[in-house]
């Protein structure tokens, strides 16, 4: 080992193994490597948007005479599953999931098929859901996970970089479960498997001019798409009017969600017009808030103090999901690590940034914090991959 | 067991920072958001969730003398437009509008291209639409954008057209009138008195909008109301018009231009124009106007949520310029009824008495003018009360060049020349604008040295610019007062002007004694609800004029001839004057090149005056012959008499 200490990252994992190399086996134990910073991130992100849901939700519930926490209460008890899920995805050893990769790959292109035959329901113009009684199973959103693991297994080599074979399956994978997803069409969740694949190609060592030429490729493919009718006129008209808002005359289609969220936010102003008593929220003026606007309920409610707060948190997930990419036992771990930061820090972004202007609306739902068990759910799958790497991090 | 290799860890820590950079993005913007714009959008908010709802008030009526109804309000449901949010979909929503409307969409489009008002509101394009086609627009209000059902108070006319000039109409204030402060606490597109009563006491009729201040939700449903002032609907303003004999002296006026139109006009040849006209009839003994009309007139109810483009046009453009109130906005020379107030001078200065005769030729010849009485073969030797009666212009002619010679002695002494006929006449209140309740009063003329020079000052420019002999000569006299400058006042001509209530004012002097009245229009104002009076508008003496009995009453005995044995038999023949006597004079103003105009100015009945009643007709020939008749059913109506209607009289006096 050479003296040079290399980068930060370097440091942190190098002091790792030293001090590991000097501990007795019964330390190395999985238990005792948990990551309480990304568990208590992510449990306060989701209580806050139960909080949320509830604020957003009461007073329509209200009106039509329903209880008042109906949508929390859902929310919550789908929260007591995703912890439920995350304690089980914790328990196997994530290299037996490397080994799986094949099946849950098989799995997921099943599950997105049957969506879209009868078995499936519509919701909003996309057929994206099975209703099982009273549960609601996307199932675009385990996909979501599935696919981090499955690329990880694809990209993991000992060779300094996968080679044009893996890439092309690696490609090939996420083209096919791109393609179920576009039949539904859901072009949200295909942007973030696209935004996940690209950066788990980056962090996995593809040569950067193919990273180029996918990238190229990827934007011709966007410009085809608004030529070759594939969108929907209503997403066209999303992105044409977040591009040029004046040309949404009358401001009664996309720009009044647009417009209404940046009221909801900005009028917070630094400390919010306090919990419950947001005039934006109550009176409904925010179209779809309690899914993909929930932003806004934290931005008017708790202002620029509980915005920020919401962003520190995600911060400390991205942050602690980084570190465990870093110190990794393996190349896997890592690689799922990366995956998942890529995952929550495209949908936090695309869907923080879109409440106040700076990207067009997309359907990405803000993980832990939007309502809708599925989401909820696989984001703390995803929160367990992140711990099961950290925790057998010692392990040979 | 391998970690990471160091090329992929770099590209980690990349995308890390490239993350990092991405949140650092929404923290800035939402620092712009909600720390720097926090205000801004905060304002934004409260807009969403309150609606102010402005309940108009209802606007006060207006009623006759007994109470009848002028103007009132009525709540009308139309259909309103707003361009601006029609968008690109103009075309086909109007064109769904007129199917459902059933009007042409040609008609659509112009009254959205004739409105005048505020762009704040929507346009109203169909008024009283049935209930059933506004339940249709609110249903398919989708298909409607920029279309609303609105409730809209709108002025009516109960008794139709009638006093259009003391009426007045309403509509928005401009913006011109909220900067001069008249209508303080107004906002643009407020309606207000704009003409007539209407404006002098919009203040009473007005009233004060209610505020209502609603919590709204996204849908538009109200969730609550926050707080809210009712609307104090505006008083009722009650005129001393009388409505019977106002529409009796709008038709008779009507009548007696068009009988005027059939007279022969001797010297110009043809017929007389007749184009307008107007009357006033006041009491004499506290200055009220039970009637008073300008024809033509204009139809108020065109005024009604605002007049178009093309209405407004049309009246601007008519050269009868019907938004003119000529009774009291117009001043003309009032010709030979003016001649009592040139006698009213004179015995005032004790230049004649009752008894004095002047010999009456067929001219007057003072230096090397020679003025032409009416009547060529001349009237004898005449006293007051003939002079009156026939209507001697000689006489006064008399009169006018003692007061010449009188003025110039006091110049060649030297001392300050008093101009007594010209004092009299503003004692009688000529020369200022009578203290009139209504707007857009005229003052008139009674010129003197003062003002002779004054204008000569005014125009000499253009004087001394022009070529002409008559130019050069008023360029460097034209300040100088000429002995025919007397002769001109004493008969009523030259550049005497009067307004014909200036002139119902001064015979209402006459009448009573020589108390002069503001002549006013407004009687009360009361309470809408219960017509609990709020204010009384008292009777108001503006002069008076010192004159002794016996010489008013000489006066009052030649005025007296005129209908009996006068200029004015033929338009009286018939009438009974012996119960009701009438006093009144004729005139016939020269304004050439046209022709003369007509004006009978009177009072009855004698002794115990109860009216005035002033005609005059523009271009309608002698006063006898087209004014005096319509003065004459105008009598038949205030005394309860079988109405002859207006024929014309056969005297050409005058």
């Amino acid at each position: 080992m050479q003296e040079s200490w290399g980068t930060y990252s370097d440091r942190v994992s190098r002091l790792g193994w030293e001090a590991a190399s000097e501990r007795p086996m019964a330390w190395r134990a999985p238990w005792r490597h948990l990551d309480p910073v990304v568990v208590l991130a992510a449990l306060g992100l989701a209580l806050l948007g139960v909080a949320a849901i509830y604020s957003s939700t009461f007073a329509s519930l209200r009106e039509q005479g329903l209880a008042e926490a109906t949508f929390a209460r859902r929310q919550l008890i789908s929260l007591g599953a995703g912890l439920a899920g995350m304690v089980v995805v914790t328990l196997i050893d994530y290299r037996r999931y490397q080994a799986y990769a094949v099946m849950v790959f098989g799995a997921m292109v099943l599950l997105l098929g049957a969506v879209l035959t009868p078995l499936g329901t519509t919701t909003h113009g996309a057929q994206s859901w099975y209703g099982l009684g009273p549960l609601r199973v996307q199932p675009s959103e385990y996909a979501k996970v599935g696919m981090i693991v499955v690329l990880a297994a694809i990209l993991d080599t000992r060779a300094e970089r996968p080679g044009p074979r893996r890439l092309g399956v690696a490609l090939g994978a996420t083209a096919l479960v791109c393609g179920e997803i576009l039949l539904q069409p859901d072009f949200g969740t295909l942007m973030v498997f696209v935004a996940v694949l690209f950066c788990m190609l980056l962090v996995g060592g593809v040569q950067l001019r193919w990273l180029l030429v996918l990238a190229l490729v990827g934007g011709i493919g966007v410009v085809g798409m608004f030529k070759l009718d594939v969108l929907k006129e209503y997403q066209k008209q999303r992105l044409t009017a977040f591009v040029n808002p004046s040309a949404d005359a009358g401001g009664r289609g996309y720009t009044y969600n647009a417009r209404q969220a940046l009221i909801a936010i900005g009028s917070g102003g630094v400390t919010g017009k306090g919990y419950l008593k947001g005039t934006q929220t109550n009176l409904q003026y925010v179209p779809e808030q309690r899914t993909d606007f929930i932003f806004t309920v934290v931005g008017e409610e708790l202002g620029f103090a509980g915005a920020v707060g919401l962003l520190l948190a995600f911060g400390a997930v991205l942050w602690r999901g980084v570190r465990i990419a870093l110190i990794a036992r393996d190349p896997f771990g890592a690689l799922v690590a990366a995956g998942v930061v890529a995952m929550f820090a495209f949908q936090a972004f695309v869907n923080v940034g879109m409440t106040i202007g700076i990207m067009p609306i997309t359907g990405i739902p803000l993980p832990f914090v939007s309502y809708g068990g599925s989401s909820l759910i696989a984001s703390f799958l995803a929160v367990g991959l992140l711990l099961n790497v950290h925790m057998r991090r010692y392990l040979q | 067991m391998h970690q990471l290799d160091g090329p992929r860890r770099i590209r980690l820590s990349v995308f890390s920072v490239l993350v990092f950079a991405l949140f650092l993005a929404l923290f800035s913007r939402l620092w712009y958001l909600q720390v720097l714009a926090g205000e801004r959008y905060g304002h934004l908010a409260e807009g969403n969730r309150l609606r102010r709802v402005v309940v108009d008030a209802p606007r006060g009526r207006i009623l006759d003398r007994d109470g009848k109804v002028l103007v009132r309000d009525r709540a009308a449901w139309a259909v309103t437009v707003k361009p601006s949010e029609l968008g690109d979909q103009r075309a086909a929503v109007l064109g769904r509008l007129a199917r459902l409307l059933d009007l042409p969409r040609g008609e659509l489009e112009e009254r959205l291209r004739d409105y005048t008002g505020s762009p704040l509101r929507g346009i109203p394009v169909a008024e009283d639409v049935p209930r059933q086609i506004l339940f249709y627009l609110t249903e398919h209000a989708e298909s409607f954008p920029g279309v609303a059902p609105e409730v809209l108070t709108l002025r009516e006319y109960p008794s139709g057209p009638v006093a259009a000039h003391v009426l007045g109409y309403v509509g928005e204030v401009s913006g011109a009138d909220l900067k001069s402060g008249r209508f303080r606490g107004l906002k643009e597109g407020d309606l207000v008195g704009k003409a007539g009563v209407e404006l002098s006491y919009d203040r009473q009729l007005r009233g004060r909008p209610g505020v209502r201040d609603l919590e709204v939700n996204a849908k538009g449903d109200v969730v609550r109301t926050l707080n809210s002032t009712e609307p104090v609907p505006g008083n009722d303003l009650r005129l001393t018009l009388d409505l019977g004999v106002q529409r009796t002296v709008e038709q008779s006026l009507a009548a007696g231009m068009k009988a005027a139109r059939t007279l022969p006009d001797t010297q110009r040849g043809g017929t007389y124009p007749a184009r307008a006209s107007a009357a006033v009839v006041l009491d004499p003994n506290d200055g009220s106007v039970i009637a008073m009309a300008s024809l033509p007139q204009y139809d108020p109810r065109k005024f009604v949520g605002g007049i178009s483009r093309r209405d407004f046009a049309v009246y601007s453009n008519d050269p009868g310029k019907p938004l003119i109130a000529r009774a009291v906005q117009s001043v003309y020379p009032p010709g030979s009824t003016w001649k009592p107030f040139t006698a009213a001078a004179a015995l005032r200065a004790g230049m004649i008495t009752p008894g004095s005769r002047y010999t009456c030729p067929g001219s007057y010849r003072l230096g090397n003018y020679v003025k032409r009485d009416w009547k060529a073969s001349g009237h004898g030797s005449v006293g007051l009360v003939d002079s009156l009666r026939e209507s001697c212009d000689v006489y006064y002619y008399n009169i006018g060049a003692n007061f010449g010679a009188v003025e110039r002695a006091e110049q060649d002494r030297g001392e300050k020349i008093v101009e007594q006929m010209q004092a009299t006449a503003r004692s009688f209140g000529f020369d200022r604008a009578p203290g009139l309740d209504l707007p857009f009063v005229a003052g008139g003329t009674v010129p003197d040295r003062a003002w002779r020079r004054q204008f000569w000052e005014d125009n000499r420019k253009e004087y001394c610019a022009g070529e002409s002999a008559l130019y050069k000569e008023l360029c460097r006299y034209g300040w100088r007062w000429q002995g025919g400058d007397n002769l001109n006042i004493a008969i009523g001509q030259g550049d005497l002007q009067v307004s014909p209530l200036q002139l119902a004012s001064a015979y209402g002097a006459l009448a009573n004694g020589g108390t002069v009245y503001a002549p006013r229009v407004g009687k009360e104002v009361t309470a809408p609800a219960r017509g609990r009076r709020l204010r009384t508008v008292q009777p108001k003496v503006s002069s008076v004029v010192r004159l002794p009995p016996g010489d008013l009453t000489a006066i009052g005995d030649g005025l007296r001839a005129v209908p009996s044995a006068g200029t004015a038999v033929s338009a009286f023949q018939g009438f009974p004057l012996d119960r009701f006597p009438v006093a009144g004079k004729t005139g016939t103003a020269d304004l050439p090149p046209k022709a003369p105009f007509a004006w009978f100015a009177s009072y009855a009945p004698v002794g115990n005056p109860r009216y005035v009643v002033v005609v005059m007709v523009e271009e309608g020939g002698h006063g006898g012959e087209s004014a005096a008749p319509v003065a004459r059913t105008v009598y038949e109506k205030l005394f309860g008499l079988p109405t002859t209607g207006p024929k014309t009289g056969s005297d050409r006096s005058g």
